[in-house]
């Protein structure tokens, strides 16, 4: 029974996604909700800027609360960063 | 060294070796925090609070912790957990111990209703009252580097340094004194004792009643009485599925035949 309910969690989770603004005080890119097969977010073909996502997926939402990397302003989830620029390892302000 | 302390050295080796990539979402339920730069894995209490802020249910978080807890139980607790491994050293240190009474074990359940779910949800994730905020493994891992780095030390890194300092007395005199008490993750998994698939068998020899496993355990919770019933030892709360009970058995060891009249 646990493991009935932990696999449809999983799979549930899988195909859950969840809308993101991008915080008005960062420079808007393109917005386009593309990610790759290993969840990073789609860099355009012939490198600059990535696309920034308007939804995420569950699992990259857990990478995000790992450092803040999303806030909740009002029923709205927002970025706290820019998605488009290369994210490094980062430490959660809590 | 004992079979298991070495696990847990491995584990704190390795879960703290990350160069440069990480799995991040996957939340591995054990007390370390994904904000040490050396970090794999994701903190699931770390991402319920930030989930709690979202108003979001955790699909993916829960549904990873739930499956690790159903396969194994709190086996990750006794032989993966670093915090666990830190209170296992601090409790060597000679000092007078105490006996825990038994109604302590419940304030972890309300440290994760609401310093883990409830604080956040109405005061936002970046709240200054969530157990994050006081969580001792990420004073060691996170606020510690970071006072070194940057000398800042505000009145937040003073209660954080004073909760890890209280917690650190804490275990030294009474064992597994924080796992027992105010563990959020053990309270999350400690209901996954009694699904787990992991057991602790009954060892092999004649019960000498001797109750010498009572005395090895580390949180009290008398493997004896489950022995004697014949269910595993680890369908208990509090069990961290040290195996302590069966492996260090004078019974066991002796190799009498098995032990099948309850006590």
């Amino acid at each position: 029974m646990g493991l009935v309910v932990a696999l449809a969690l999983l799979a549930i989770g899988r195909f859950v996604s969840h809308p993101v603004a991008l915080d008005p005080a960062i420079e808007s890119p393109p917005v386009i909700p593309e990610f790759t097969e290993d969840g990073q977010i789609k860099t355009p073909e012939g490198g600059g800027r990535a696309a920034v996502p308007s939804a995420i997926s569950d699992r990259e939402l857990v990478i995000n609360a790992t450092f803040t990397g999303i806030t909740r302003i009002g029923e709205t989830l927002f970025f706290t960063y820019d998605p488009s620029q290369p994210r490094g390892k980062q430490a959660c302000p809590t | 060294m004992k079979k298991r302390t070495t696990y847990q050295l491995a584990a704190l080796l390795a879960l703290h070796s990350s160069w440069g990539p990480e799995v991040k979402w996957l939340c591995n339920p054990v007390l370390s925090c994904h904000s040490c730069p050396l970090s794999w894995f994701a903190c699931p209490i770390g991402v319920f609070v930030h989930y709690a802020g979202y108003h979001l249910f955790p699909f993916v978080a829960l549904g990873t912790v739930l499956l690790i807890g159903v396969l194994a139980g709190r086996l990750f607790c006794g032989w993966i957990c670093p915090f666990g491994y830190l209170q296992d050293l601090l409790y060597k240190i000679r000092w007078r111990k105490i006996v825990l009474p038994d109604w302590t074990r419940n304030i972890k359940y309300l440290v994760l209703v609401f310093l883990v779910l409830l604080i956040p949800y109405f005061l936002g994730e970046t709240t200054h009252f969530s157990f994050c905020r006081f969580c001792p493994a990420a004073t060691i891992q996170a606020a510690l580097p970071s006072v070194i780095s940057t000398g800042q030390i505000t009145y937040g890194t003073v209660a954080r340094f004073a909760v890890l300092f209280a917690v650190i007395g804490f275990v030294i005199v009474a064992r597994r004194g924080f796992c027992r008490v105010l563990c959020p993750i053990g309270a999350l998994m400690a209901p996954l004792n009694y699904l787990s698939w992991w057991v602790v068998r009954r060892p092999r020899g004649q019960c000498l009643s001797c109750r010498a496993c009572d005395r090895l355990c580390p949180t009290d919770v008398h493997p004896s009485e489950r022995f004697s019933a014949g269910l595993p030892a680890n369908r208990a709360l509090d069990c961290i599925v040290c195996h302590d009970c069966q492996g260090l058995c004078p019974a066991a060891a002796a190799g009498h035949a098995a032990c099948e009249t309850p006590r």
